[in-house]
């Protein structure tokens, strides 16, 4: 009954490499692309984080990418050009990290180049721009990523953690990377209310996008209150909606747009109506009044 | 003899494993309609646009996009780019639409095309990312929409009938898919207007949840299938009440489109305890990944 050691090996050996070469197959695959491999101190350059699905369609995707910050200045996430079209997490700092997660809301399976249509080639996932501030080996690595299936179910499958290097010598370059300013942002916002969300109070909702550096800023101006800074969903602070509302979008190039937001005006002829019924009141009260007056001087 | 037979068995084991794990593990059901044609040409300076002239200046080379395809007769078709809704047209008689779009910079823009037939009913997306160069004419040509489908119950008692209906390409044959454990295939001819029904006699399916797709040819062109339908087979007749939101995944505020605002609400609950039912797209207790992916799959801009 005793099976030879070496079979067992080999099999388990067989075993182990079919599963890799499955995965490697197809699963959908993350790259760190470096604009460059050899920088100086204070040369901008920036990192962009590339899916392959590899045949599959991807819908959804998470997950984070660490830089050190100890020869790093980050300086932004650039998105203009994502595959992502909504942010769940806007990519953000938090330490060494910068997390993500957002919704690609048709599916993802690869860039289709119309003049060359039988090979899709990756997609943008977002470009992290850094700053050099110290001399040698810096490296960036991920966390395994989240992806879901473009299937109806989100099925999860996960993509392996992956890293990539960058020289940094201690020649000084103060380069500036900044990315495809002529482009204008674009903003769609809708005021609504829903009782799933802040009590069926009135909420602002948003996107802005911009197809070049993407967006760094939106920011609201409520009446009489002055510009603030925010995200969507947005609980405004007037919820009689009498107050005009402004927002502007502006991307890391420097352009802006500002949409302005019809309120609900005063129902003018509710309010004479009220009026009127005071007058009246008034009127009479003081009619009554005088008459008193009248008697009790006869 | 014991030991080569022991060593044989576990060979067998390990190839009906690993003959299998690509399968259960990677196998999908993914949509692609092969027929679509993509074809691009550099435009000429000062022509691909027609008309205009007179006046100095720089160069003005064009960027067109044609979509073109089949959807139903007199349906509306949309066009979505980065998942907001930018163009629509209505289909000819003969169910055939197309649609230009220009003034578009050197970018990768995402396309959706869908159809919606005059019941508000949609097709399946046909999504695609394409990379756009200015002074290009893009070409996509021989998008075939999926039927539209629905179900006139969302439980019928078994042995008793289920009318499946929809719209599709006029005077053309449309297969119908029903399954749960074994899949059923069922041929009808749709009528002048693309209308088809077909009264399926549920005796043959099992007590139990099923789902219905459909499909469609025409000469060697394949369309999409449609999103499937569920229904389930039962003790008791209940009709299926079409003003009913939750009908559409992910239409959370009940106006019969999944976009900005459905994605806006489930944000909000995102990673917050006790997620309201009706956000908690996968009925797991919490707002995660998963539920934004079954809303963008139903997306409709």
């Amino acid at each position: 009954m005793k099976i030879n050691s070496k079979k067992i090996f080999i099999i388990i050996s067989f075993f182990i490499l079919n599963l890799l070469f499955i995965n490697k197959v197809f699963a959908a695959t993350l790259t760190l692309d470096s604009s460059k491999s050899i920088v100086g101190i204070g040369e901008q350059f920036y990192v962009d984080l590339m899916l392959n699905p590899e045949g599959q369609s991807i819908n959804a995707i998470s997950g984070s990418v660490f830089y050190p910050s100890e020869n790093l200045t980050f300086l932004r996430a650039e998105d203009g050009k994502s595959m992502v079209n909504l942010w769940i997490e806007k990519p953000r700092q938090s330490g060494n990290n910068i997390n993500f997660a957002g919704i690609i809301s048709s599916g993802f399976e690869g860039v289709i180049d119309p003049f060359n249509p039988n090979i899709k080639l990756p997609g943008l996932i977002i470009r992290l721009v850094f700053e050099p501030k110290s001399k040698g080996m810096v490296e960036f690595s991920t966390s395994i990523f989240s992806l879901n299936l473009h299937d109806g179910l989100g099925t999860e499958i996960s993509s392996p953690a992956i890293s990539s290097a960058v020289e940094v010598n201690d020649f000084v370059h103060t380069i500036k990377y900044e990315g495809e300013k002529d482009h204008n942002p674009q903003i769609e916002a809708y005021i609504t209310h829903d009782p799933n969300i802040y009590n069926n109070k009135y909420v602002l909702v948003f996107k802005a996008s911009d197809k070049g550096t993407g967006i760094k800023s939106v920011k609201i101006k409520e009446g009489r209150h002055g510009w603030t800074e925010i995200e969507s969903p947005y609980l405004l602070k007037d919820q009689s909606r009498h107050s005009p509302i402004t927002l502007q979008a502006m991307n890391y190039g420097g352009s802006g747009i500002i949409i302005n937001i019809d309120k609900i005006p005063y129902d003018w002829g509710r309010i004479t109506d009220i009026l009127m019924v005071i007058i009246s009141i008034i009127f009479i009260l003081g009619l009554i009044i005088i008459k008193k007056r009248h008697v009790k001087n006869k | 003899m014991c030991r080569v037979s022991t060593f044989n068995i576990i060979i067998s084991i390990f190839f009906a494993v690993c003959a299998f794990i690509p399968q259960s593990v990677f196998a999908l059901d993914i949509v692609v309609n092969s027929d679509v044609t993509i074809s691009a040409r550099v435009n000429p300076i000062g022509g691909g646009g027609g008309g205009g002239g007179g006046g100095g200046g720089g160069i003005n080379i064009p960027t067109i996009v044609n979509f073109s395809g089949m959807a139903y007769p007199l349906s509306q078709v949309f066009i979505l780019k980065d998942g907001n809704m930018i163009a629509s047209t209505i289909a000819d008689q003969t169910a055939n639409f197309s649609v230009s779009l220009t003034g578009l910079n050197t970018n990768t823009y995402t396309f959706s095309v869908y159809g919606e037939d005059g019941s508000s009913r949609k097709s399946s997306f046909f999504s695609f990312p394409i990379y756009i160069t200015e002074g290009t004419t893009v070409n996509i040509g021989n998008i075939f929409l999926s039927p539209t489908i629905d179900v006139d119950k969302i439980e019928v008692k078994r042995g008793e009938n289920i009318i499946i209906f929809g719209q599709s390409i006029p005077k053309n044959e449309v297969v119908i898919s029903v399954h749960s454990d074994q899949e059923h295939f069922f041929r009808v001819i749709s009528n002048a207007m693309g209308a088809y029904l077909y009264n399926l006699d549920t005796s043959i399916l099992e007590i139990g949840k099923h789902q219905t797709k459909s499909k469609t040819t025409l000469d060697t062109q394949v369309s999409l299938y449609a999103t499937p339908v569920s229904f389930n087979v039962g003790e008791e007749n209940i009709i299926k009440d079409n003003k009913n939101c939750s009908l559409l995944i992910g239409d959370l505020n009940c106006d019969n489109h999944v976009n900005l605002i459905d994605f806006s609400i489930m944000a909000y609950w995102y990673k917050k305890p006790s997620p309201p039912d009706k956000v908690d797209l996968n009925k797991d207790g919490k707002i995660s990944l998963v539920d934004f992916s079954i809303m963008a799959f139903h997306w409709t801009g």
